[in-house]
């Protein structure tokens, strides 16, 4: 055999096996943004849990939803807002459970955008077809050190849920037993978040009806994953930033991933 | 008197932009010339007539934008090649630019691309931008000024090259340059951003418009 034939010849084997090497499917991962389009974050546009941040979110191809934090207001209305203290991050002062409506409507956050407040239900529900909102329920408030009233606020999530379209999927996390129980007997479907995988154990006690576990990129592996699966759950996993933390979570094979740069996460998953 | 004065002074006047201008006349007209001819060949030429007069054309657009060329370098106080690394909204930038100086003036059109997407992600995303500097302070080795820049990205998303996002930038600031032939640059600017895209379940282009910024820092070797 010639030296030309056998160069060709290594050159075919290597091409092959070149050929054969599979890439990675993340195409199962669904990508929803963090508080919009991401929470604290310098790359996104917006403040975090603003119409504008949605929008932005929701309109851009690849995202398939976004994570909104809810609290309730004194006049049993659900606005989306992260922290506490309406001082840290608005012109405003107090706890929203505290604050009407028409004050909560009169606030802008302290960013030179000056984004208002707003409602769950003014998400613009054509935007929400085919798209999944993921709503942070947070049930106690700090302000009065008692948990807000369960049954309004279940049933402003029906109202919302009643408002938007059949194809929009809604789900809901809350880390109150009693909560979680009102919220899954509504149809629900419900989400808890762990800090420690060692947390898991627990669920199927307290949490027998949970259909999703949240937690951080850092704290579950690869493994701790396929055994919530195994168990027929859901995973979302959240903490995701730069490139490599969005590698680092597509390879774990999560159902989803609370992305706070959509933009890397989207491209990531190709 | 009075009329002669003038006269005087508009003689002075044409003397003077003839001068300036004599070489970029000489080169003109022969570019002219040359153009002209070209368009003679492609009457008498039948058969390969479409083409050359795709090239006819093509030819007389590269002479308006040599021409252009030809009159900013030659009327520049200075010319200069910058590379700088930047940060804005977006992404972290790597940079080259061509400066050109004119009395006061420096238009510095700049090509960069976003490091993270570019080198990390293996997407191309390019920034194409144009900033005009005043130095109102100018000396031998210190040049400040405002400076106003404009800029444009953007970046493909999805495998869909129809949902690529645009940016457009319009931002204000401060340009500083420290040195001599080699000199240190500064700039930090901020003001209007738009994202735009177009969304297939609506539609339609949709557009954001937000606050952005832009700084950066390199180098600039003047010549």
């Amino acid at each position: 055999m010639h030296k030309s034939d056998l160069t060709i010849l290594f050159s075919v084997i290597l091409l092959l096996f070149s050929s054969c090497e599979k890439k990675e499917s993340f195409d199962s991962i669904e990508i929803l943004g963090h508080a919009g389009n991401g929470l604290s974050s310098a790359n996104s546009l917006y403040h975090d849990n603003t119409l504008e941040s949605i929008q932005l979110a929701l309109l851009t191809d690849g995202c398939d939803g976004v994570e909104v934090d809810v609290r309730m207001s004194a006049d049993h209305t659900l606005w989306l807002y992260h922290d506490t203290e309406l001082e840290s991050e608005t012109n405003g002062t107090g706890c929203v459970s505290l604050s009407s409506d028409s004050y909560l409507s009169s606030l802008h956050y302290t960013t030179i955008d000056k984004e208002s407040l707003i409602r769950l239900t003014d998400i613009p529900k054509d935007y929400l077809v085919n798209k999944k909102v993921y709503i942070d329920a947070r049930p106690s408030e700090s302000c009065t050190n008692s948990i807000i009233d369960l049954n309004a606020f279940v049933n402003q999530l029906i109202a919302f849920r009643s408002a938007c379209l059949p194809t929009t999927e809604i789900i809901v996390e809350s880390n109150d037993v009693n909560w979680e129980s009102a919220l899954s007997a509504n149809g629900f479907t419900t989400i808890k978040f762990i800090t420690d995988f060692s947390q898991y154990a627990s669920v199927d006690d307290n949490f027998a009806t949970v259909d999703v576990i949240v937690s951080t990129n850092a704290t579950l592996t690869k493994d701790n994953i396929a055994l919530i699966h195994a168990d027929g759950r859901e995973v979302i996993l959240f903490g995701i930033r730069s490139v490599k933390s969005t590698r680092e979570a597509y390879s774990k094979h999560p159902n989803g991933i609370l992305a706070d740069n959509l933009r890397t996460a989207i491209i990531e998953k190709r | 008197m009075i009329q002669s004065n003038y006269i005087s002074l508009f003689r002075i006047s044409l003397n003077r932009c003839k001068r300036r201008f004599f070489h970029l006349f000489q080169i003109l007209s022969l570019l002219t010339v040359l153009c002209y001819a070209r368009n003679r060949s492609v009457v008498r030429n039948t058969r390969k007539k479409v083409i050359i007069v795709r090239n006819a054309r093509r030819f007389r657009l590269q002479i308006i934008s040599f021409s252009l060329l030809f009159f900013i370098v030659s009327h520049a106080r200075a010319q200069s090649a910058e590379i700088t690394i930047g940060l804005n909204r977006l992404d972290y930038q790597l940079g080259i630019g061509y400066g050109h100086h004119w009395r006061h003036f420096q238009f510095t059109p700049k090509f960069e691309i976003g490091m993270t997407s570019t080198f990390k992600q293996s997407r191309l995303f390019p920034r194409y931008s144009i900033g005009t500097g005043y130095f109102v302070l100018r000396s031998k080795t210190l040049e400040l000024g405002p400076e106003l820049t404009y800029a444009y990205s953007r970046l493909r998303l999805t495998n869909n090259g129809k949902t690529a996002h645009h940016w457009n930038e319009i931002l204000f600031g401060y340009r500083l340059q420290v040195g001599r032939a080699i000199k240190l640059v500064h700039s930090a600017n901020c003001g209007w951003m738009n994202e735009s895209f177009y969304n297939n379940t609506l539609n339609k282009r949709v557009n954001f418009n937000s606050f952005g910024f832009y700084a950066q820092v390199g180098f600039n070797y003047t010549f």
